[in-house]
């Protein structure tokens, strides 16, 4: 409607987080000169790389009203089959990140059907999922690290383009094309739609169940990117490397405005909630702040944060 | 005598819609009293400021000796105003003496719930009022009529001086409508105001004392209602005259078959034999409940079928899932648009899109485009009123998300479609357009199966009738043997007894 006004107000309504994200920046850039300067941003870019890839994987699960609570230990598991296969294998370098890829889509594939078909909360499966990915991880090599990846490999976590790493492109192809399908295509639609109303959706003539099945397929596929990419960084294979992603990713989807029931999200929303944890960590680090008080204070201003846009949705 | 409640120069306005401008009415006590208009005149808006969902722009509510701005929940209980949406407030799990005392339970101390006392008085009030239920039934098993006759002996317990009734009859078979008009005779004596909405002309001029018109928000007239005729009060909500409702259509059954059913069972439907023929509208008929809506999950595939078999165009028709149907011609207009029909927090456009943006799209890319243009041909056919196609349909009235529940149901454009109660809670005027276009489809070849609770129009448009009764087809009528009176009996469930099954 063209009578809708475009207010300052009406700005700040719609993109509330976008402002949290400018006010932490414009307040680290104040406090420590060191902070704003362009190299320590491509620090930050290249330091949400793995958690952002991560959390479009998880948008379209929230989308669909789903939770994937594996995607911390997918990052783990396909790390540690990679490095396997590089190093103790000796297998070819894209063979091994082939078979990551086939082993992640599988867990996804599984773990979608279970949700689907025998309708086993996405919460349980999910978990369940979890420790057995945690204690795969372990077992491969009874919980040793893998070192000695090929300089082949290190390219995708350490090589750069320019000036511009390669993790903080991959991370915006995937933005790229995680917009084209939720906006463009489709079937970008029926995450919506399964999420807004299921039965409505499935009486629509939408295989309800083909969609929540693919939304964990695609969580596990963008989490395997991204436990690539953080494999190649650090150019070790660790079982732990994935531990605790998974709540960085939900609460960057959260803090970002996807909503957790389901049926509305926005792809530039992931890359904020990303941007704005990314930011708190960076720059608390470089101001100093003890790490306790470090905890602390993410805590505090992920609620301010949070409640703001509550407020704001509330009154709608 | 003084009204009782009186809107004084009330004005709303929502984004693009001025929903009412300038409202005066009055309702006295002991009087039943009509709000009628076209889909989204503002009726619902109106009443809706009684509870304080909405707030008046303007303008002052004056009710029993005071004016008020706005009203909260809380408050408009306390003061005694009570409002029954179509959408009903009460606890399925709990039982109907506690339902009607939630929130002012009896008690025998402090803690302690007195249920003796809560159980005779809901039954001293039942006996009052006239009504037949139990106070230890638990809510969730009663049909949607009795539940709603909960809710109003709860607004009657807590001395309720006015009740409103939004569409009240829309899910009732005609004994719960008799029930129902029973109820509000016996409390319009104690001089309770009855406002009462609804677009079946019938229960207006049969139940109510005054109607007030509305239209595009504005009050046309509050007159009795023994002074207005049914056609003059159809004029004064549309603004036109209107030629005849139903129009004169050739029938076309016998000919080709497009679906037969053979001993179909499942899904609470028992050995349902049936078949619908190319060019026709086949009614189906009965009580709420009689598995007319159960038969047409099954067809969808929405539901599971237990034996017997399903033939589409003479080939085996055994459709796994809605999607399935789909794509082989076969579209279900659902009855409960809310649950099954609707996304309600997205737009008009991508609920009307949903089912066919696949066949929009090239490359997997949606042409969007094409996806407006087709919204705006149905919202200019259906005439859905909204401001843009990107309001949410929840803002929508009604009506309006109605017909846009049908215009998905077309937009697959199926060569069987079957609409579960197509007309509840459209106007007049609508109706008309969607009969009209029911007609269209017809002559353009298409079979048309339509669940209908509404007598009139089952007569009205059907070419054949089928009767269900206690998940049995217990009767199939040919044109020239309507008559209500067969079709009631065929519905009631004397006649399962004899656990028949026929179709001639
Ligand atoms: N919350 C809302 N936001 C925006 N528009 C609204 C809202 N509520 C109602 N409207 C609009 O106000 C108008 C009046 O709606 P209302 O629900 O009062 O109609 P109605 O007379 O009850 O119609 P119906 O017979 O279809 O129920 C409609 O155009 C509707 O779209
Ligand atoms: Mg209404």
């Amino acid at each position: 409607m063209s009578n809708e006004k475009r207010s300052f107000g009406n700005l700040i309504k719609n993109y509330g987080i976008v402002f949290v994200l400018i006010v932490v920046i414009l307040f680290f850039g104040i406090a420590n000169p060191s902070f704003a300067t362009a190299s320590n941003f491509i620090t930050i870019l290249t330091q949400v790389s793995v958690v952002c890839i991560c959390s479009l994987g998880m948008m379209f699960v929230l989308l669909t009203g789903g939770i994937d609570l594996s995607v911390g230990w997918i990052i783990s598991s396909v790390g540690m089959i990679s490095a396997y296969c590089m190093v103790n294998l000796q297998m070819n370098v894209f063979a091994s990140c082939l078979l990551a890829v086939a082993f992640a889509l599988l867990v996804g594939l599984v773990e979608g059907l279970l949700i689907a078909k025998l309708k086993i909360p996405p919460f349980i499966v999910t978990m369940a999922f979890m420790n057995i990915l945690k204690g795969f991880s372990f077992l491969m090599t009874s919980g040793k690290s893998i070192y000695g990846i090929p300089d082949s490999f290190k390219v995708i976590g350490q090589g750069k383009i320019g000036e511009i790493p390669i993790p903080v492109i991959i991370m915006f192809a995937a933005i790229f094309i995680t917009w084209v399908i939720v906006s463009k295509t489709y079937f970008g639609r029926y995450f919506y739609a399964v999420g807004g109303n299921e039965q409505a959706t499935r009486l629509s003539g939408v295989n309800t169940d083909m969609v929540k099945i693919l939304t964990y397929v695609i969580s596990a596929g963008f989490a395997c990117l991204a436990g690539l990419v953080q494999m190649s960084r650090i150019a070790t294979g660790a079982p732990n490397n994935g531990d605790g992603y998974e709540f960085d990713v939900i609460t960057a989807c959260c803090l970002g405005g996807v909503s957790m029931s389901g049926g509305s999200g926005k792809v530039y929303q992931v890359f904020v909630g990303a941007m704005i944890i990314a930011v708190l960590n960076n720059g608390l680090i470089i101001l100093h702040v003890n790490t306790y008080i470090q905890l602390v204070l993410k805590g505090v201003i992920l609620l301010l944060a949070v409640a703001y846009d509550c407020v704001q949705k509330n009154r709608a | 005598m003084e009204p009782i409640l009186e809107y004084r120069n009330v004005s709303k306005a929502f984004p693009g819609v001025q929903a009412l401008s300038d409202v005066s009415v009055n309702f006295m006590p002991g009087e039943v009293h009509a709000l009628v208009g076209e889909n989204g005149a503002g009726k619902s808006t109106l009443i809706k400021m009684l509870t304080g969902v909405n707030v008046p722009d303007q303008g002052e509510i004056y009710y029993n000796g005071s004016t008020y701005k706005s009203f909260n929940p809380k408050m408009s209980r306390k003061l005694g105003l009570g409002v029954m949406y179509q959408e009903l407030s009460l606890v399925n799990e709990l039982s109907v003496a506690e339902n009607i005392f939630l929130g002012n339970e009896p008690r025998k101390n402090r803690f302690l719930l007195d249920r003796k006392k809560m159980e005779e008085e809901s039954q001293r009030v039942f006996a009052d009022l006239g009504v037949n239920l139990k106070p230890d039934a638990l809510v969730g098993t009663l049909s949607v009529g009795y539940q709603q006759m909960v809710e109003l002996c709860r607004a009657v317990v807590e001395e309720a001086k006015v009740l409103v009734l939004d569409e009240p009859t829309a899910p009732l078979s005609s004994n719960e409508v008799e029930i129902l008009f029973r109820f509000i005779r016996t409390v319009k004596k104690k001089g309770i105001t009855i406002i009462y909405i609804s677009h079946r002309l019938d229960e207006i001029f049969e139940i109510t004392d005054r109607i007030t018109v509305l239209r595009d928000g504005k009050v046309i007239t509050t007159k009795n209602t023994e002074e207005f005729s049914r056609d003059e009060l159809i004029h004064c909500m549309v603004g036109r005259k209107l030629t005849e409702i139903y129009e004169p259509r050739e029938g076309v059954s016998g000919g080709e078959v497009v679906l037969e059913t053979r001993n179909l069972s499942g899904n609470g439907v028992k050995n349902i034999s049936l078949k619908a023929y190319r060019g026709e509208i086949l009614g189906l008929g009965g009580l709420v409940g009689a598995g007319r809506t159960e038969f047409a999950e099954l067809l969808y595939g929405h539901k599971k079928r237990d034996s017997g078999e399903m033939y589409l165009n003479g080939k085996l028709f055994s459709p796994q899932n809605p999607g399935q149907a789909q794509r082989a011609g076969v579209v279900l207009v659902p009855e409960d648009r809310k649950q099954q029909g609707l996304l309600l927090d997205m737009t008009v456009k991508y609920n009307q899109s949903l089912p066919i943006v696949k066949q929009l799209s090239r490359y997997a890319i949606l042409n969007e485009k094409e996806e407006t243009k087709l919204a705006n041909y149905y919202c200019d056919n259906l005439g859905i009123k909204t401001p843009s196609l990107k309001q949410k349909v929840k803002n929508l009235s009604g009506g309006n998300q109605q017909k846009v529940v049908i215009a998905k149901g077309l937009a697959s454009e199926p060569e069987l479609i079957i609409i579960d109660e197509p007309t509840r809670g459209v106007d007049v005027g609508a109706k008309r357009e969607l009969y009209h276009l029911m007609n269209q489809m017809i002559e353009q070849g298409k079979t048309i199966i339509m669940i209908s609770s509404d007598m009139e129009e089952l007569l009205g448009m059907s070419d054949r009738i089928a009767v269900f009764c206690e998940g049995r087809l217990t009767g199939t009528l040919g044109k020239n043997e309507f008559d209500a009176e067969v079709i009631l009996k065929y519905a009631s469930s004397e006649n399962v007894a004899e656990g028949e099954t026929y179709e001639q």
